[in-house]
């Protein structure tokens, strides 16, 4: 339940059909579409307001402050990384075995883009079949409901323990993740497909697999990419906590290191080029995935 | 009769969603498909819902759906157990010290009780290994209700606090268009650093204390909440809105009356979610660089790879997981029963 | 003109139909009838209530025939469509449809429902192909099918829309196109118009009459719609209590419009329905 689409629709639908407006084809641009682009433009305008404002306060606290070592100014996070994106003698010096920010972040988005697609597509088959045969249900149920309730974060130092804590061990536990976020969604989404869409499709004459194939897929595919980004952004997270934990490399251990040291500006620059990457990594996901949803 | 700009207006307060919500888990959509039917009182022809042992009346497309069957889970849940013990008794057998992978449950209770001793401060009486005494399986047990307590205490704070503060900024977003975009904003852009990675930030702020541990507890339920909240008011029926204004209610009074009473049902979703995602968000904070709580013992654990105790405060999380989600539950049950 | 009533309903009786002049000549008896039902009964449990909606029904539709089945709401109709669907499986009894036992659903007959059961992810034009395309069967075969009712239906402008583009008619077309385009033998409509307005609901009655008289094909179409049913059907069955409390033949000629509400004849139908439909609702 994407909530751009949710809500506008029938209140959009509301305006046009409201009592005053006019039968027949409108010309081209109506007053109503003039009024709703100068409220859409007046909406981004309001949001980058809120963002100027909040960097604005940032650097008024930072400047009251006056210590960056407890709250450094935008302007000193952002030099922060860009100056250790390609080559970061501190992180040499701490002994990592990646010493710049961007090799620390190539290490992390290895394994979380990795392990979240592998996870995920195993969830997709997982969570379907699970609807359509009791036996792979039965199988899958007592793992996917218990972590469906707690966060599989308890799950991590096992892992670490049985794969090591490089990054198999990270790997298993990201993929798990998925894997469990997916498989739940793709499993209620299919349960919930009013049962008249498969019965149409076998008074047309298809079998039970081809009925999986072409009927619960499709209706069950929007949850479950909807899933899927959930458990991208959270993957981002996950990850960085399991190399908290200990790792030899990673933005999660780069952020480890640099707290011990007290280096705040370091660790909110970490966390901002963490962030912009998902960011571009969920938007990249939104994009490619706009075609498949085109029909709702 | 309203102008077509007022309208246009009216829905855009309402109805225009800034910031993209996390999709919600989807409801079910329980249909009857004989919808002419289903007129009639009590003349479902092909019942979707029947009890196990079901008659004929299920429909071919409704048969086709698995089901929930408690026992085979419970099975599933002993099956899993037994493969553990399993493997640990391969492992003892084939390894010097299976402790440290995959000890047998025995080997976990009988030794990794006690061990959780080593944890304990004597705070409910008793020597503990801190203080020169030895371990028991009472202090063990100690151990967890102390620090179990104490993660329970972040967590409650931190839900309770960040419920209420997500809710009120919700509400007053959507009154008031400029802070609604202007917060959408920020919120936007908060929502998109990986929340787990933000604990070494707290702890730098506030110190390795439990201040830390809520106030990251308090920040994540709060956006939770925020956008749950905003959510939940744009999905609202525009004529619900719209009648107490016709009945002269103030802005603030249609919010307080009608709006915050209106949403609950839609925000039980959110609020059963912010259970776990405390839990987990309290765990991510403790097990870098706290000093106390669930977390911490189980990084001090991890770090000697002792998965007896590991093994055992795992479980106890669990339970707590369970408890607070239950309870949330029936709070929430408790607040939407005029809904039923 | 004269509305004929079948004799007894006994399952052996051949209903031959008076050919007016649109509707297609009925089957010889040596081709297997559309559907055969003895003995029909179907019942459910819901706690310790016991309903059974049909309860002795015995039915013999021949090849191309429009039936129509009327009955109260909740009483057995929709029910006795499915169990004739095979998405049903009766209590007791047997369905033969074309000479073969009914067990399960088959593309032998086509459903169109109430709601919209169209896939929206596909686009009209492969909505129309979705059912002998997913079967396998080769393209040159099912493409002049498609193209065909595409036309017929009149949605060849709209053929690359998606169904969430389509008014609530268009997609009920989309829906008929796509069930004639598999070719079953059979089609079986639960109330499929329920949900459209009068002006609407005309057109496609006009539609499914000339689909119907084109092709030949056995139509059962339930509803609770009186007049939906004088205009469609060659042939009226009425389920009440559990059984068929009417089975009549109509013989009004075709095209039939508005004129039908002055007929007599057709008034005098209209009237024993409603008194069998209005009075004993149990």
């Amino acid at each position: 339940m994407t909530t751009a689409q949710v809500g506008r629709p029938r209140a959009v639908a509301e305006a046009v059909d409201a009592p005053g407006s006019r039968v027949g084809s409108p010309p081209a641009r109506s007053p109503r579409t003039a009024v709703a682009t100068r409220a859409t433009w007046s909406a981004a305008a309001w949001r980058v307001t809120g963002v100027v404002l909040v960097i604005a306060l940032w650097e008024w606290l930072a400047a009251r402050v006056a210590n960056p070592a407890i709250l450094p100014a935008p302007g000193l996070v952002v030099r922060n990384a860009i100056e250790n994106f390609g080559g970061s003698p501190a992180l040499a010096y701490l002994g990592l075995s990646e010493t710049s920010y961007l090799g620390n972040l190539q290490y992390t988005a290895g394994v979380v883009l990795t392990a979240w697609a592998a996870g995920s597509m195993a969830g997709l088959v997982s969570g379907l079949l699970a609807a359509r045969v009791q036996w792979v249900r039965d199988l899958t149920e007592p793992v996917n409901y218990v972590f469906g309730v707690v966060p599989v974060l308890v799950a991590a130092p096992f892992f670490l323990i049985w794969f090591g804590f490089g990054s198999t061990g990270q790997w298993v536990l990201v993929a798990f993740f998925s894997y469990v976020t997916v498989a739940g969604a793709g499993m209620v989404a299919a349960l919930a497909i009013p049962p008249r869409f498969e019965e149409y499709a076998a008074t047309l004459g298809l079998g039970k697999w081809s009925r999986v194939r072409r009927i619960v897929l499709p209706q069950a595919l929007p949850s479950c990419l909807a899933a899927l980004r959930v458990a991208l952004a959270a993957a981002w997270g996950l990850q960085t906590v399991a190399e908290l934990m200990g790792s030899e490399a990673g933005m999660g251990r780069a952020i480890a290191v640099r707290t011990g040291t007290g280096d705040v500006a370091s660790v909110m620059a970490l966390i901002l080029i963490l962030g912009i990457v998902a960011v571009l990594a969920d938007l990249l996901f939104t994009v490619s995935t706009r075609k498949v949803l085109r029909w709702q | 009769m309203r102008s077509a700009a007022a309208a246009t207006a009216a829905c855009e307060d309402i109805a225009t969603r800034v910031v993209r919500g996390h999709p919600a888990p989807p409801t079910p959509d329980h249909e009857a498909d004989t919808a002419a039917t289903a007129a009639a009182p009590g003349a479902l022809i092909t019942p979707v819902a029947s009890a196990d042992g079901a008659t004929d009346s299920r429909s071919f497309g409704v048969r086709a759906r698995t089901r929930f069957r408690p026992t085979r889970v419970l099975l599933g849940v002993a099956a899993l157990i037994a493969l553990w013990e399993a493997v640990a008794l391969w492992f003892a057998r084939t390894l010097e010290h299976p402790e440290y992978v995959m000890p047998e449950l025995g080997y976990v209770l009988r030794v990794g009780l006690p061990g959780l001793s080593d944890y304990y401060s004597g705070v409910f009486g008793g020597t503990p290994p801190s203080q020169g005494g030895g371990q028991t399986v009472v202090q063990g047990l100690l151990s967890l209700v102390e620090h179990s307590g104490i993660s329970l205490v972040r967590v409650g704070a931190g839900l309770a606090l960040g419920t209420a503060l997500g809710i009120a900024a919700g509400l007053a977003m959507a009154a008031l268009r400029p802070v609604r975009y202007a917060g959408f904003g920020v919120a936007n852009l908060l929502r998109m650093l990986p929340l787990l990675a933000l604990g070494p930030l707290f702890t730098l702020w506030l110190g390795p204390t439990t201040s830390a541990s809520v106030t990251f507890i308090c920040f994540a339920v709060t956006l939770t909440m925020l956008v749950a909240t905003s959510n939940a008011i744009g999905n609202l029926d525009p004529d619900l809105l719209a009648y107490p204004r016709t009945l002269g209610l103030s802005t603030f009074a249609t919010y307080r009356r009608v709006v915050a009473p209106a949403i609950i049902p839609e925000l039980a979703a959110a609020l059963t979610i912010c259970g776990p995602l405390a839990w987990s968000v309290l765990l991510a904070s403790e097990m870098y660089g706290m000093q106390e709580g669930l977390g911490w013992m189980m990084s001090e654990a991890l770090d000697f790879t002792l998965v007896d105790r590991i093994t055992l405060i795992a479980v106890a999380f669990i339970v707590l997981n369970f408890v607070t989600l239950r309870a949330m539950q029936a709070l929430v049950r408790r607040g939407t029963r005029w809904a039923e | 003109m004269a509305v004929t009533s079948s004799t007894a309903a006994t399952s052996s009786t051949e209903v031959t139909t008076h050919a007016a002049v649109t509707t297609p000549t009925a089957a010889t008896t040596e081709t297997a009838p559309a559907f055969e039902v003895t003995g029909l009964r179907f019942e459910y449990r819901e706690g310790r209530q016991v309903t059974r909606p049909i309860d002795g029904v015995d039915l013999h539709i021949p090849r191309g025939q429009f039936v129509c089945i009327l009955g109260p709401s909740g009483q057995g109709k929709s029910t006795l469509l499915r169990c004739l669907a095979g998405l049903l499986t009766p209590t007791g009894g047997q369905i033969r449809a074309g000479g073969v036992t009914v067990d399960g659903p088959g593309a032998d007959r086509g459903m169109v429902f109430q709601q919209d059961a169209i896939p929206m992810w596909l686009r009209v034009e492969d909505n129309i192909a979705f059912g002998p395309k997913s079967r396998g069967v080769p393209e040159s075969e099912y493409r002049p099918r498609v193209e065909r009712y595409l036309e017929e239906v009149g949605l060849a402008a709209q053929r690359r829309s998606w169904p969430r583009q389509l008014s609530g008619g268009m997609r009920k077309r989309v829906a008929i196109a796509a069930v004639f385009a598999n070719d079953p033998d059979i089609l079986l409509m639960d109330e499929p118009f329920g949900a459209l307005d009068y002006f609407t609901r005309g057109k496609l009655h006009r539609l499914l009459i000339q689909l119907w008289a084109e092709t030949g094909k056995t139509i059962c179409f339930v509803t609770h719609d009186i007049d939906e049913a004088l205009v469609l059907a060659d042939r009226i069955l009425v389920l009440n209590n559990g059984a068929l409390a009417m089975d009549e033949l109509l013989d009004f000629p075709r095209p039939r419009g508005e004129e039908l509400r002055a007929d007599p004849d057709a008034n005098a139908l209209r009237a024993r329905l409603l008194s069998i439909l209005g009075g004993e609702a149990s």
